[in-house]
């Protein structure tokens, strides 16, 4: 789930945030891509993670 | 008075319970020192002298009855400001909360200190909505260090760790997402314990992240923490989350001869990502309980980079509707942070619930053989607020997000800690060490840290510039 080394931050936040309805100023755009930019790097280690294929979710649903 | 307003939980129990002196008069002094000394730590957000009063009126009535009033018979106490509060404004950091009405009723973690005769004394500042190791909260000003002004009491729980070390009330309550207690712990010097995931009621407190979120208590002694920790247990239909376990004493088992139990410290992931002091503190601590080897669990960055980006999107739902109607209201930090956790993609929460489970697993292996791991809590002391780097291995780290390295992978499996202080580890400065243990052993840490505070290597005096 490596992302690419040309992942832009700018570009993400600028197609996604309409999805959840919050519209930005192009300022607010930057800002938001460097605080995504930050999520991003400190996910790393999980997104680069090899899982073993059996490794279920950890949410328990009690009816 | 400044004596009475600095003493212990249980001094203080015995010397009302004594007629040494009254709740009413511990409650004056309290209410004169936080007064006095607040300024300088900026810990308070509100002071509830009336209820204070009252609270204490009734203890002193009720042993005047010949009534016991409880394990905590009027002991000052104060709680972040995200614990509901009967007849206040839970604000949770926030001004967006100024707008809600105040609460009709306290919530679960109150009403227990109530019954036990606790007299709640104020409210206290931390992160905004507790998304924040630093409490730099712009709202309501930086909750500052008192073993040095010029630092970070930790967050989010900032408030609750600096008002216990400032000696302005024996305990505080706070929360714990992803260290927020054993933050502020480590880098105000004294104790605090998360429990196990779903030990202790949550409703009645504004949540973060609900499949991390915890409860749990700060205190100067071990005596009052688990005082503080059995006061707070008991049933709640209300928090989903709860387990149905049976109650957990654990003061009677401080004062049994230490042994039996198999310490090991943590390498890999917590023998690194910290300062040389920290990992010496933790060095010490774990040889001291008799802890001579070193452990793993290999997939700790991972879990530690999963409970974030789950903390970055669930945080997110949680605001999102006021994120989208009002977001100047929120704290610069805090509403960036929210608003890039609700761009994160699916898939990447998702794998990192599964990570959750692998790890939980991995975990569970380990402690088939050993009974505590020793751990550092933060991977430094306080540093200057305002400061946005920390220099650990040779390298450069964002601080904020940072200072949940070693506490973010033990939260995210529910697992029990309890952060022990060591006084002047880092120059004049504290650091914490995280006891660890199997889910549902609290009883096993409260041993170790009544054993350390035995021997004197843990302790958690009153600040020096406000003894």
């Amino acid at each position: 789930m490596s992302i690419s080394d040309d992942f832009d931050p700018l570009a993400y936040v600028k197609a996604t945030a309409p999805l959840i309805g919050l519209s930005l100023t192009p300022e607010r755009v930057a800002e938001l891509a460097a605080a995504f930019a930050l999520v991003r790097r400190v996910a790393t280690p999980a997104l680069d993670f090899e899982l073993p294929a059996d490794a279920e979710a950890a949410p328990i649903f009690t009816p | 008075m400044n004596d009475l307003a600095q003493m212990t939980g249980q001094e203080i129990v015995a010397a009302i319970k004594g007629r040494h002196t009254t709740a009413v008069a511990v409650a004056e002094a309290a209410l004169a020192r936080i007064a006095e000394r607040n300024g300088e730590v900026n810990a308070f957000t509100s002071v509830t002298a009336a209820r204070a009063r009252a609270e204490a009126a009734s203890v002193d009535a009720s042993l005047a009855r010949g009534e016991d009033p409880g394990p905590l018979a009027g002991v000052p106490y104060a709680v972040k400001n995200l614990f509901d509060v009967e007849g206040e404004i839970t604000l949770a950091g926030s001004i967006i909360e100024r707008d809600a009405a105040p609460k009709a009723r306290d919530g679960f973690a109150v009403r227990g200190m109530r019954a036990a005769g606790g007299v709640l004394v104020g409210c206290l500042n931390m992160d905004e909505y507790a998304y924040g190791f630093t409490t730099e909260n712009s709202h309501y000003g930086p909750c500052r260090n008192p073993h040095d002004p010029t630092r970070i009491a930790g967050g989010s729980s900032g408030g609750s760790g600096a008002a216990v070390a400032a000696g302005l009330v024996p305990i505080t309550l706070g929360t714990d997402t992803n260290g927020s207690i054993r933050v502020p712990s480590s880098l105000n010097g004294i104790w605090g314990i998360k429990p196990t995931y779903g030990r202790l009621s949550r409703a009645g407190s504004v949540p973060f992240v609900f499949s991390l979120d915890h409860v749990g208590p700060f205190a100067r002694n071990v005596a009052d923490l688990a005082c503080a920790y059995e006061a707070m247990q008991g049933h709640d239909p209300e928090d989903p989350a709860q387990a149905r376990r049976p109650a957990d004493p654990v003061s009677a088992l401080l004062s049994h001869a230490f042994g039996g139990l198999r310490v090991a410290r943590l390498g890999g992931h917590f023998a690194a990502n910290g300062q040389p002091e920290v990992h010496a503190a933790a060095d010490l601590v774990a040889r001291m309980l008799g802890g001579s080897d070193v452990v793993t669990l290999a997939d700790a960055a991972a879990a530690r980079a999963a409970a974030f980006l789950i903390t970055a999107a669930e945080g997110a739902q949680q605001h999102l509707p006021d994120l989208l109607t009002r977001a100047a209201d929120f704290e610069p930090l805090t509403r960036d942070r929210l608003l890039a956790g609700a761009l994160v993609p699916a898939q990447w929460v998702l794998k990192a619930q599964r990570i959750r489970s692998h790890f939980r697993a991995q975990a569970a292996a380990v402690f088939a053989d050993w009974d505590i791991l020793v751990a550092p809590a933060t991977p430094s002391a306080a540093t200057p607020i305002g400061q946005e780097w920390l220099e650990v291995d040779g390298g450069k780290i964002p601080l904020r997000p940072s200072f949940g390295v070693f506490t973010q992978p033990i939260s995210f499996i529910g697992l029990p800690v309890l952060a022990a202080p060591v006084q002047n580890a880092a120059g004049a400065l504290p650091v914490g060490v995280q006891l660890i243990a199997a889910p549902w052993a609290e009883a096993s840490l409260f041993r170790a840290a009544a054993e350390l505070e035995r021997l004197g290597i843990c302790a958690a005096p009153v600040a020096p510039g406000f003894a």
